[in-house]
This record gives structure tokens, C-alpha cells and sequence, in this order.
């Protein structure tokens, strides 16, 4: 009695079924080790206070000592005179534990905020007399 | 077969987590708030305020050139507060309204006072003062729309 053929698929389609299985695993493994930062957490406590002090730094009149926005983005170096003054006056707006960052084309003051920490992003849109043109800054507050 | 198959899966599963993580991103709020409109319309009657301080130099009888001049002096100004509201996903429209001009100096007659283009320029001595505009803006995004109609005067 002749031998049937020696039949080999049976061996591939496992191979196939192991390749198969080591892919579907893989892809799960990186989608699950993929590292989700943290929403950071916009509190509405936060919101209200940049709403505030953006309100102030745009409306009070200016002073050397207390320069509103119009002075201190009419020119850089109105900036370069006056910034230091602005940061002074956001960080005594702030209660203890909460802090700024603002960015401007002319600079940036206080402290960037690390990831994870519950912060409010404000774009403020600002215009300078010397470019003629409205720049756009943002006012970070955070707390760790 | 069964790699196909496999690979197939494995596409689907990586389009599925990517629509969730799009899905996340676009839950955030618009940018349009009060607070935002209002700093927006600070800024852009910072940049008007300011086109009519350099445009006042001219005569009485060049008040048409220094009608112009606001108009192009605040153009700059208002065209990159367009791009940065773009930015944040906002359409932002400005527009002169001479009809609300003409309204506004029916309502509240005064000499020397003309409305050229939405531009009211008053005469001051020999020469001609830019002191006020009439103007339509609106804002838009996802979520909210602004708009309104309004007198600048820039005292």
C-alpha cells in the first residue's frame, strides 16, 4: 500500500497562526505602552483669576512702576524697561501656590509649567505701536 | 491568509485608537468667551485709536486723504488680528459702516463734522481731526458667534 504524500501545510498555517498571533500581541502591547500624558486640568478658578488680571493689565493707566499692556508692548524697548515691572505685578495678583508664565514675541516672564499640572491657557491679543500690528501673547497660570 | 488577516486586524485596531485619541482633542471648549471678545475688541480699538492719532495731520480741505490714511494705517493692525484669531479657530470680520456714520451725525448734528466712508473727521482749527469710525465686527468659531455694530471715538 503506497504512503499518501507528506502533507506540509498543516505545519505552515501553524507557523502562519504563530506570526499571526506575535503581530495581533505586538500591536496591542505598543498601543497599551503608549504614554498618555494627562489631560492638564483647566480649573475654573485659574480661568477667572487670567480673566482678571488680563482685565487689569489691559485697563489700568500706566505708571513706571505699574505699566499696563499698551505701554509695556508699544515698543521692545518699552518692553525691555517695563516687563520686569509687569512680572512683579502678576506675581502679586497670584495667591501663594499659583504661578504664570507669559509669552510675547518681545519675551517671556515667570516660570514654564512641567507637564501633568493643573493650568489655564490664555491667548491675549495685544497691539504694539511700533510693528502697527496686534501680537499675540499667552498667559499661562499653573499650580504643581 | 492568516497573516493577512492578522495585519488587517491589527490596522483596524490602530484607526480605531486613533479616532478615540481625535475624539478627545476635539472635546476641548472653543475660544470665544467673553473674555476673549473683549480682549480681542481691546486690541483692535488700541490699533484704530492709534491709526487715527498719525492720520490727524492733515488740512481741512485734505480730509478725504486723511480718511484714507486711518483706513490704511489700521489695515495692518486689524489683518493680524484676523491671522492670530485664525489661529485659534476663529473667524474675526471687520468692516466699515459709512450708513451707521450717517446715522450716528443725524442723531448728533455738529459743524465741521463729516462722514467720509464710515470716518468721521472733524475740523479742528485749519486742520482736520479723525474722531471716531463706525464699524461692524464679528467673530465666529465652532462654537459661538459675536457680532455688533459700533461708534469708535477717540476723543
Amino acid at each position: 500500500m503506497a504512503r499518501p504524500p507528506h502533507d506540509d501545510n498543516g505545519a505552515i498555517h501553524m507557523l502562519e497562526s504563530a506570526l499571526a498571533t506575535v503581530l495581533l500581541l505586538s500591536t496591542l502591547a505598543y498601543i497599551n505602552s503608549c504614554v498618555m500624558a494627562p489631560a492638564a486640568e483647566d480649573t475654573p478658578d485659574l480661568r477667572l483669576m487670567s480673566a482678571d488680571i488680563t482685565h487689569v493689565l489691559s485697563y489700568r493707566s500706566s505708571s513706571v512702576e505699574h505699566p499696563n499692556l499698551s505701554y509695556a508692548f508699544s515698543s521692545p524697548v518699552c518692553w525691555g524697561r517695563s516687563s520686569g515691572h509687569l512680572g512683579h505685578d502678576i506675581r502679586d495678583m497670584l495667591p501663594h501656590g499659583t504661578y504664570y508664565y507669559f509669552s510675547s514675541p518681545y519675551g517671556e516672564l515667570g516660570d514654564r509649567p512641567p507637564d501633568g499640572v493643573g493650568m489655564c491657557a490664555r491667548p491675549i491679543e495685544i497691539f504694539s505701536d511700533a510693528g502697527e500690528t496686534i501680537m499675540d501673547c499667552e498667559l499661562i497660570l499653573w499650580r504643581p | 491568509m492568516i497573516i493577512l488577516s492578522a495585519m488587517v486586524a491589527c490596522l483596524c485596531l490602530i484607526v480605531v485608537v486613533a479616532c478615540i485619541a481625535t475624539v478627545g482633542i476635539g472635546m476641548d471648549d472653543g475660544y470665544l468667551s467673553h473674555d476673549s471678545i473683549e480682549n480681542a475688541l481691546w486690541a483692535q480699538d488700541c490699533a484704530l485709536k492709534h491709526a487715527a492719532s498719525v492720520s490727524s495731520s492733515y488740512s481741512w480741505s485734505d480730509r478725504a486723504i486723511a480718511a484714507d490714511r486711518f483706513m490704511k494705517d489700521s489695515a495692518p493692525a486689524l489683518n493680524s488680528l484676523s491671522l492670530n484669531l485664525q489661529a485659534h479657530g476663529v473667524a474675526y470680520r471687520f468692516a466699515l459702516n459709512e450708513s451707521f456714520a450717517a446715522d450716528y451725525l443725524n442723531a448728533h448734528p455738529a459743524s465741521d463734522t463729516e462722514n467720509i466712508g464710515g470716518v468721521l473727521v472733524q475740523r479742528s482749527g485749519a486742520g482736520s481731526k479723525i474722531y471716531g469710525c463706525a464699524y461692524d465686527v464679528s467673530m465666529s468659531d465652532d462654537r459661538t458667534s459675536y457680532g455688533m455694530s459700533q461708534i469708535a471715538m477717540f476723543g
